[in-house]
C-alpha cells in the first residue's frame, strides 16, 4: 500500500467513523486531558494499522478492535501528557467540549450519565457496553473481542442490568 | 418499566443523541494527519534510541575493549594480544548479541492492534512475562558476564603490575554499579511489570468463558 492510499483511507475513516473513535475515548477516559491523549493514541494506532487492512473484516470492526486495544494498553500507566502539542481537534462535540449541565438537553444528560456509568465498569465490560449501545450484533462483538457469542450474551445480560440500575 | 425496557430506552437515547452529534461533528483532517505523522516519527525515534542504547552500547564497549586489547599487540598477527581485554570485549559483545536476538524474537511475536482483544491481551501478557523473566535474570545474562570478565581482567593486571589500583576500581566502581543495576531491574519489575501482569491477567480472566 502506498503512502497516498494510506492517507486516503485514513481521511475517509476519519470522515465516516470519527464518532465511533470518540465514543471509545469518552467511554474509557474521563478527564479532558486524558481523552485528548487517548484520542491521539487511537488515531496513531489506526493510522499504523491501515497497511494491514485487507477488507476481510468490516471497517467498524477493525476500528473498534484498534481503538479498544489502544485504550486497554493506554491504561497501563503509560499515559503521557503531550505538552505543547497542537490542539488540532475541533469537534462539534469533542472530548474537550462536553456540554455543560446548564445548556444540555435531557438526552445529552442521559448520555453523559451513561458515559460516567460505563467508565465505572471493568474495561472489558465497558468495551462491550459501548458496542452494545451502538447496536452491534453479538457476532460483530465476538469478532472484536475474540470470544464466543454465547459468552457475549451472558456478559451483556449482566452489563445491561448494571447500567440500568445505575441510571434509574 | 422493567430493566429490559428501561435499557432499551437508554439504548435508543444513546443512538438518537449520537446520530444528532454526527451532523455537527467536524474535524480538521489535515491537522490530524500532520500530528499523527509527527507522533509516528517521534515514537519511531524513541524506539530506535532505546535499541541503540541497549544493544549498540554492548557492541560499542566490545569494540572499545577489542581495540585496547589488539593495540597492545601492535596489530601484528605474530604477537599475542592482551587476552584479558579481549575477554571483556567478548563479554560485552555477548551481552549485546543476546539482547539483539531477544529483541528480534520478541518483535516477531508481537501482535497487531487490529487483532481481537483476547489475542492482544494474551500477547501482551506473554510479552510482560518475558520482560519479567529478563529483568529478574538480568544479573545472569548481563551483569555477571560483564563483571566476571572485568574481575578477571583487573585481577590479572593487579598481579602483573603489582598494583592494587585495578582491583580497587573493580571493588569501588564496577561491583557497586552491577549491584545498583541489578537492584534497579528488580525495582522496575516490582513497581511496573508485576502490576501490569496482574492487570492483564484479570483482563484475560474476564474474557475467559470458564472463569
Amino acid at each position: 500500500m502506498t503512502a497516498q492510499e494510506q492517507e486516503i483511507i485514513f481521511r475517509r475513516w476519519l470522515d465516516e467513523h470519527i464518532g465511533l473513535m470518540l465514543k471509545v475515548v469518552r467511554g474509557c477516559a474521563a478527564a479532558p486531558q486524558d481523552q485528548d491523549d487517548l484520542f491521539q493514541d487511537v488515531l496513531l494506532q489506526i493510522w499504523s494499522s491501515i497497511p494491514a487492512f485487507r477488507g476481510e473484516a468490516k471497517e467498524t470492526t477493525w476500528i473498534y478492535r484498534v481503538a479498544f486495544n489502544t485504550a486497554l494498553a493506554w491504561g497501563r500507566g503509560e499515559r503521557r501528557r503531550r505538552e505543547g502539542h497542537e490542539r488540532f481537534v475541533r469537534f462539534g462535540e469533542s472530548p474537550q467540549s462536553q456540554p455543560s449541565h446548564a445548556d444540555s438537553t435531557p438526552d445529552q444528560e442521559i448520555v453523559e450519565r451513561l458515559y460516567a456509568a460505563i467508565r465505572q465498569l471493568p474495561r472489558v465490560d465497558a468495551s462491550l457496553a459501548l458496542m452494545h449501545l451502538d447496536g452491534l450484533s453479538y457476532r460483530e462483538m465476538a469478532e472484536v473481542m475474540g470470544i464466543s457469542e454465547n459468552y457475549i450474551g451472558v456478559k451483556l445480560n449482566r452489563i445491561r442490568h448494571q447500567l440500568a440500575e445505575q441510571l434509574k | 418499566m422493567n430493566f429490559e425496557e428501561y435499557f432499551d430506552e437508554l439504548q435508543k437515547t444513546w443512538q438518537r443523541q449520537h446520530a444528532s452529534d454526527k451532523l455537527t461533528l467536524s474535524a480538521d483532517t489535515d491537522a490530524m494527519l500532520k500530528e499523527v505523522r509527527r507522533e509516528q516519527q517521534l515514537w519511531g525515534r524513541i524506539a530506535w534510541h532505546g535499541d541503540a542504547l541497549e544493544i549498540g552500547g554492548g557492541f560499542l564497549m566490545g569494540l572499545f575493549f577489542s581495540y585496547v586489547g589488539l593495540r597492545r599487540a601492535g596489530w601484528s598477527p605474530f604477537s599475542v594480544p592482551d587476552w584479558d581485554f579481549l575477554l571483556v570485549a567478548l563479554a560485552c559483545i555477548g551481552v549485546g548479541m543476546f539482547k539483539l536476538v531477544d529483541r528480534i524474537a520478541q518483535r516477531r511475536k508481537r501482535t497487531a492492534a487490529s487483532n481481537p482483544l483476547k489475542t492482544c491481551i494474551q500477547a501482551s501478557l506473554n510479552e510482560v512475562d518475558h520482560d519479567i523473566w529478563l529483568q529478574r535474570n538480568v544479573f545472569w545474562w548481563s551483569w555477571l558476564p560483564f563483571t566476571a570478565a572485568l574481575a578477571v581482567c583487573f585481577g590479572y593486571r593487579s598481579l602483573v603490575f603489582h598494583t592494587p589500583r585495578f582491583l580497587a576500581f573493580l571493588v569501588l566502581f564496577v561491583i557497586p554499579l552491577a549491584w545498583w543495576g541489578n537492584r534497579l531491574s528488580q525495582f522496575t519489575t516490582r513497581k511496573v511489570l508485576e502490576p501490569r501482569r496482574q492487570e492483564l491477567q484479570s483482563l484475560l480472566a474476564s474474557l475467559n468463558e470458564n472463569s
